[in-house]
């Protein structure tokens, strides 16, 4: 710590501090226009000027580095003139600057704390209002060109570089590449340029209401967990999401769907009442009547013709509530949720190999990594801010990163390398990695000696998949492939990451592709040291959570799989209660279960599987079988509209409880406005429907489903499961904690497998060979390869994301991407209307004519758009070992409408 | 290979390099400044004429751009002697040979001591040569005159080796003397940076020459190759261990670039805008490696100092300022061209004795060091030529622009003139710079025929010392001298 005195009070600051930090430390007011509290000094506004003892003339004290024993002094006649003249300099810059209001936000407030009355400068002529993009304007006429906005988009938080500081003297101007408008540029609309302009000249086209209240909270989009502050206007509606700088997951980054697509919870189509189907309608009814006849239903499936599927959406709470409920109340084991559609194959061959599912390293372990390899995910569209993380080690660092896709995704921007196989090649692809790291002694023998078992059987598969082979397989050249086992196996500093995707796993050969990734971690040795590991990026906010709650069929909370022992267990912490004590069926299992009239009711949970299973026509067939169906959500969606009661559940902003990230971290939830409508939370209502079944069937469950609060919940899993063991809310308030955290003085756990694995000492290699690269291949009938995947302006099947209208602006229709020679071949151009056709179903889209594409491979994302959807065309042919299905490839055809 | 070879190396070097063309010699001396009257034009007739019978070469130009197109060779006289007036009050020290010898014969230039300081410099420590420079006293020659000693030292104590960055970007107006080295002598600007690699300890020079120096570049470039191809440039340079790579760029075009950070920022594909100190440029500059930034001038005392020691460079200037400056003289007086003075002359005696200026009364004042400065008035033409500013306030000598204005030149209108440089030239970053250096321009233009001016040059006094005190760089910061120094020097006389 060092000591400096601002105008006569001493002031301790860290050492390396600015001496504007000094300042703001002591309390003095001083303008600090281009100074972003999270990034680096600018030093353009020139306003935060000081008087340095010692020192020749004013610096700014934003770039000046605060020494031991100096003497800062804010004001003094010539310096306040000279910072006078400055502001006034400054708001001269501002058309219609209204001296004495607050309109134009922080200037207004330095103005009229520092300034003058009125600027003695004539207002300038600026550039016009950009209002291209549908969520915000940037309005040159109030820019002041501090240069936070083009920071911001770039080096200071997201790496993407869609605005700049363009054009010199007077003729610089914030502006895109070109001068084109912001909507045409690169710009993913992720407004972290608006969330640190000082003047309102970045604003969004809604005004807000007049803030009243911020509270913390965590995002509900995907997997990465970044940090929100939402801001809550005198009716109780969400006015603003604002980044939280101090979330150690997002370091003050939000995407488009963070910061704008909040706006759902407060939609038109929110159920706020339960339904229940009378007479082929769906009408409102009471809570009591709902929960009765629910309870009365139910009770008449318990045992193994119950099956419910749990959200990964809703909080670790919620899922530990719900599958407690089926394995206690319903004495089913057939729960489960959507990693079954994601992340299966991963979480099979992670527990096969190692022993737990769970990315093994942190989101810094990317910023640190010397190489970075990204297969079968497109991170800027689904992880944008892990993403931006990813990009500030390639940008910033020098790592270097390599990308596998076969379509070219926007991450290509940045690669040192791009590998691009034939669809369903990944294992060759893998393998052929592997065969250079052994071939070229870049194996990590001790690694390999001390910590693994199996690599002798393994090699002897790899050692057929030499470069010249596995080129003729996956179309990847020899160089290429040799080139990225090198970056891989030796990176230039630090360690590798391996960072995958459904690219890996939505395939019949998913589980194997999973173990590729693993062997080539373990053959290298980039396991367990910073810098390195494996991360299968979660999708859904709390997909980690919910398998980590026990929403699994073959395991309790925690992984604890279901044995003799677990069963034991766990019935005594459940008030002695009878448990089910075989596995249940995984959800692609579930479907055939109920054509088979196996499963008779379901319990949905805050998904909505007649949009995101394969083969939609087939799965609705299914689903009408049922013969009781509840859907607990927040919207009347495709599989709620098909239900006998529809329950409705409170959003995430109307309710406390938990998430946990992608990289492990248990984040706290927190309410921000009360319950829309007469929703509840989804915990709340099934220890409600506990109670009512226990009062039909007379099993007395204790108090085993009376909490007063989250909390009590969160410590009763905590209390069964020693992976969370040490984590309470009182703890999550400074922030959130990575697990394994098993004591209360553990500080979280950044990176797994330092020194063991959950299986034991030792890691196992899993050989596999390259089968057929997928189960339906084109045909004459159907020559197209059609690969699914998402787009940043759209969450999933779209339920939420259509209901979010800055979100719905970015992107309406649905877009099928086509390479230019195959548009030329069909005669189509950007904005002709297709139907695509597979075996199973048919949909329409508009034409995007994109390079990204390979020639003969089409790419539809699966939200559904104007009734239109991808998941209509898919295969519903499985993985055998993860049971997860072949989402990112199926043969269709094409003709022009 | 030891380093007491270097020396040897050299003359080995140089006998292997020897012609044997015992013809008479004819040197046209051709630059920038004389190819755009008819310099090339000049060198074909004489081609022609001659070329069965002489030797023919180029050579840079001798800095008396004002009676180009020049030849030597033809007569008995040599290059001094048809314009002994604008020689005669000249020291040359920098300049020596430029016009004599062919810019491309490096036998020439080490006949007359070229490579020899670098031969010296190899067979020291890298610590010997900066003590060497250091006790020469030299100073930066661009503008903000540093010790040079100092610089290097402060780059070769980094944690990475340094990169050597030449500033050859001389992007201000009524400036030529670097692209005058460049042209003339560009062994002797690559032998002064091999000496600063060495010295500070780098292995990679960069030479940042301006967009516009076509001729500058290309000179640099073909002696760059030929350096190469003698073991000057490159691996074990002069049979030593020291080993250095060499490599040109081309400007990215405006004043601004010249700063050294923005030069650095252009470099690596940033935008032309300066930096934030710190870090300075020796401890992160060029992709963050220090780098230590010499103007060409500078450089090219360089060697010189070493092989002729640093007692000579002494002998010449003050001692506080102890050697030489070029001067870029232009505007209104008989010899304008490019001078070499000592440090410490008073600028009377220049304009007089070197630019032949007979009559003051012809002159309504002179802008000494560019728009970064200011207009002086005749009566203070008897300050000295010294580093930083030379009438106590506002103006500065920079790197050595003196233009005469003539009586029919209004001081006011020069100084809305160079404000309207500052103003156009401002890189747009910073809001006093920006925004300011422009509203100067408007308000001098708006009150230009008022009768009374004084409540407006109060509040352009504001205005003209809150640019300089606030601004970001170096140019924002003198962006409101040339106002100012019209305040200090001609207000009065003009009723003000």
């Amino acid at each position: 710590m060092i000591n400096v005195t601002v105008n006569g009070s001493s002031v301790e600051v860290e050492e390396g501090s600015s001496v504007l930090d000094a300042v703001n430390v002591s309390g003095t007011p001083l303008p600090q226009l281009c100074k972003d509290p999270d990034m680096k000094p600018i030093g353009a506004c020139r306003t935060c000027l000081v008087d340095i003892e010692g020192t020749r003339g004013y610096p700014a004290s934003c770039s000046t580095p605060c020494l031991d024993g100096m003497v800062v002094s804010t004001r003094g006649s010539e310096l306040d003139d000279i910072r006078q003249t400055v502001i006034g300099l400054t708001t001269g810059m501002v058309s219609n600057f209204e001296y004495g209001s607050d309109s134009h936000k922080e200037l207004s407030t330095v103005a009229s704390t520092f300034g003058i009355a009125e600027s003695d400068f004539e207002p300038r002529q600026r550039e016009p209002v950009d209002s291209s993009n549908p969520v915000f304007n940037i309005a040159m006429d109030s820019c002041i060109l501090c240069g936070r906005c083009a920071r911001a988009c770039q080096q200071g938080h997201q790496f993407i570089g869609a605005i700049d500081v363009v054009g010199t003297a007077t003729d610089a101007r914030i502006a895109t590449f070109m001068d084109k408008p912001l909507i045409d540029s690169i710009c993913t609309t992720c407004g972290q340029c608006l969330s640190v302009c000082p003047t309102g000249a970045i604003s969004t086209k809604e005004v807000p209401e007049k803030i009243v209240d911020y509270v913390k909270t965590t995002c509900p989009y995907c997997g990465v967990g970044c940090g929100i502050v939402a801001g809550v206007g005198e009716d109780g509606i969400i006015q603003e999401m604002l980044d939280d700088p101090d979330n150690l997951s997002s370091l003050g980054m939000l995407c488009v769907k963070g910061r704008f697509g909040y706006t759902f919870v407060h939609h038109e189509d929110r159920i706020t009442s339960p339904l229940i189907r009378r007479n082929g309608v769906l009408v409102e009814a009471t809570w009591e009547e709902a929960l009765d006849h629910v309870a009365e239903k139910l009770t008449e499936y318990r045992g193994d013709s119950f099956g419910t599927l749990c959200s990964a959406k809703a909080t670790n709470e919620d899922g530990y509530v719900q599958q407690k409920f089926a394995r206690v109340v319903m004495k089913s084991n057939h729960i489960d949720h959507c990693t079954r559609l994601c992340h299966s194959p991963s979480v099979e061959a992670m527990l096969e190999s190692l022993g737990s599912g769970a990315t093994s390293n942190s989101y810094i372990d990317y910023e640190e990594a010397g190489c970075l390899v990204i297969i079968g995910s497109d991170a800027n569209s689904n992880h944008p801010v892990a993403a931006s993380r990813m990009r500030r080690a390639v940008i910033e660092h020098g790592a270097k990163l390599i990308v596998i896709n076969p379509r070219r995704i926007d991450m290509c921007d940045f690669a040192d390398l791009w590998l691009r196989p034939r669809p369903g090649t990944d294992v060759a692809l893998l393998n052929g990695i592997a065969n250079v790291i052994l071939s070229e002694g870049l194996e990590d023998i001790s690694f390999i000696k001390d910590r693994t078992e199996g690599f002798d059987d393994w090699k002897k598969v790899v050692e057929k998949y030499d470069p010249e082979y596995v080129e003729t397989v996956t179309g990847v050249s020899k160089t290429d492939i040799i080139a990225a086992a090198r970056m891989y196996a030796s990176p230039p500093f630090s360690g590798s990451c391996l960072i995958w995707g459904m690219g890996i796993t939505q395939h019949t050969m998913g589980t194997a592709n999973a173990h590729g990734l693993l062997n080539l971690s373990f053959v290298s040795g980039q396991l367990g040291k910073p810098g390195s590991g494996i991360s299968p990026l979660r999708g859904q906010n709390n997909v980690q959570g919910c398998g980590d709650a026990g929403c699994i069929p073959n395991a309790f909370p925690g992984y604890q799989p279901i044995s003799e022992d677990t069963v034991e267990k766990f019935s005594a912490a459940w008030g002695g209660v009878n448990l089910p004590a075989e596995s249940g069926l995984v959800v692609t299992d579930m479907v055939p279960a109920i054509d088979e009239g196996r499963i008779k009711a379901m319990y949905v949970t805050g998904e909505n599987p007649l949009l995101s299973e394969p083969d939609l026509a087939h799965a609705e067939k299914s689903f009408r079988s049922l013969e009781f169906l509840v859907v607990q959500d927040i919207f009347l969606h495709e599989t709620a509209q098909i239900a006998d009661v529809v329950l409705p559940a409170c959003s995430f902003a109307e309710k406390d409880g938990s998430f946990t990230n992608s990289e492990r971290r248990v984040q706290r939830v927190r309410k921000v406005l009360e319950p829309v409508g007469n929703s509840k939370a989804d915990w709340a209502i099934f220890c409600e429907l506990a109670e009512k079944i226990s009062s039909i069937t007379g099993e007395d469950f204790g108090s085993e489903f009376s909490y007063a609060h989250p909390s009590e919940i969160w410590d009763e899993f905590a209390s069964l499961t020693p992976l969370v063991a040490g984590i309470n809310y009182q703890r999550l308030e400074n922030g959130g904690i990575q697990w394994p955290c098993p004591t209360d003085d553990h500080p979280g756990t950044r990176y797994l497998y330092e020194k063991d694995f959950p299986r034991g000492d030792r890691a196992k290699f899993v050989a596999f060979e390259q089968g057929k690269p997928a189960d339906e291949l084109p045909t004459k009938r159907f020559p197209l390869i059609l690969n699914t995947g998402r787009i940043l302006y759209h969450w999933h099947g779209g339920t939420i994301t259509r209901r979010a209208h800055g979100l719905l602006a970015r992107a309406s229709v649905l877009q099928v991407a086509i390479n230019p020679d195959d548009c030329d071949s069909y005669g189509l151009t950007s904005g002709d209307k297709v139907r695509i056709k597979s075996r199973r179903g048919q949909m329409e889209a508009e034409v995007l004519v994109s390079e990204k594409m390979n020639s003969g491979e089409i790419f539809v994302p699966f939200v559904k758009l104007q009734e239109q959807a991808a998941n209509f065309l898919t295969n519903a042919a499985l993985d055998p070992d993860s049971r997860i299905p072949e989402y990112k490839v199926c043969a269709v055809r094409m003709e022009k409408i | 290979m030891s380093k007491h070879n270097s020396l040897e190396k050299l003359a080995e070097i140089n006998s292997h390099v020897q012609v044997h063309d015992q013809r008479d010699r004819i040197v046209v001396q051709v630059g920038q400044c004389s190819a755009s009257i008819g310099a090339y034009d000049e060198l074909e007739s004489i081609k022609t004429k001659y070329s069965e019978t002489h030797r023919i070469e180029v050579a840079g130009c001798s800095g008396a751009c004002f009676s180009g197109p020049r030849v030597t060779g033809l007569d008995s006289s040599d290059i001094f002697s048809n314009d002994q007036d604008f020689f005669k009050s000249q020291t040359r020290y920098v300049l020596q040979g430029i016009g004599e010898i062919a810019w491309d014969d490096i036998r020439q230039y080490i006949s007359i001591g070229g490579f020899e300081g670098l031969a010296k410099a190899l067979s020291v420590t890298s610590e010997e040569v900066i003590d060497i420079v250091s006790d020469s006293g030299l100073r930066g020659r661009g503008g903000a005159y540093f010790p040079v000693a100092l610089k290097w030292k402060s780059a070769s104590s980094q944690r990475s080796a340094p990169v050597v960055l030449v500033n050859a970007e001389e992007g201000e107006p009524g400036l030529f003397k670097d692209r005058h080295l460049m042209e003339g002598m560009p062994f002797r600007v690559i032998e002064g940076a091999l000496i600063a690699a060495y010295a500070s300890k780098s292995e990679e020079i960069l030479i940042y020459v301006n967009a516009e120096a076509e001729l500058a570049y290309s000179r640099l470039n073909i002696s760059l190759q030929k350096c190469q191809d003698l073991g000057l440039v490159g691996k074990n340079v002069l049979g030593t261990d020291f080993s250095v790579s060499i490599r040109l760029f081309r400007g990215a075009g405006g004043y601004v670039c010249g700063e050294e950070s923005t030069l650095i920022n252009t470099l690596e594909g940033r935008r032309r805008e300066p930096r934030l100190r710190p870090p300075f440029p020796t401890e992160s500059g060029f992709r963050s490696l220090p780098t230590v930034v010499n103007n060409v001038e500078t450089l090219c005392n360089v060697p010189l100092v070493l092989s002729s020691g640093p007692e000579k460079f002494r002998s010449n200037g003050t001692s506080d300022a102890p050697g030489t400056k070029l001067l870029s003289l232009s505007g209104n007086m008989p010899y304008r061209g490019l001078a070499e003075v000592p440090f410490g002359i008073t600028l009377l005696s220049v304009l007089q004795d070197v630019g032949g200026i007979k009559d003051l009364n012809d002159l309504s004042g002179v802008a000494v060091g560019g728009p970064s400065s200011g207009i002086l008035p005749t009566h203070l033409l008897d300050l000295e030529i010294l580093p930083g500013i030379i009438d106590g306030k506002n103006v500065m000598l920079g790197a050595g622009g003196v233009v005469a204005l003539s009586k029919n030149t209004d001081p006011y209108e020069a100084t809305i003139h160079l404000s309207k440089y500052n103003a156009a030239e401002s890189c747009g970053k910073c809001t006093p710079c920006r925004e300011g250096a422009p509203k100067i321009v408007s308000m001098l233009e708006s009150i230009r025929n008022s009768s009374d001016r004084s409540d407006e040059f109060k509040r352009l006094e504001m205005l003209a010392t809150t640019v300089n005190a606030a601004s970001l760089c170096g140019l924002g910061q003198a962006a409101g001298n040339p106002f100012l120094s019209y305040l200090n020097h001609f207000s009065q006389e003009q009723g003000d």
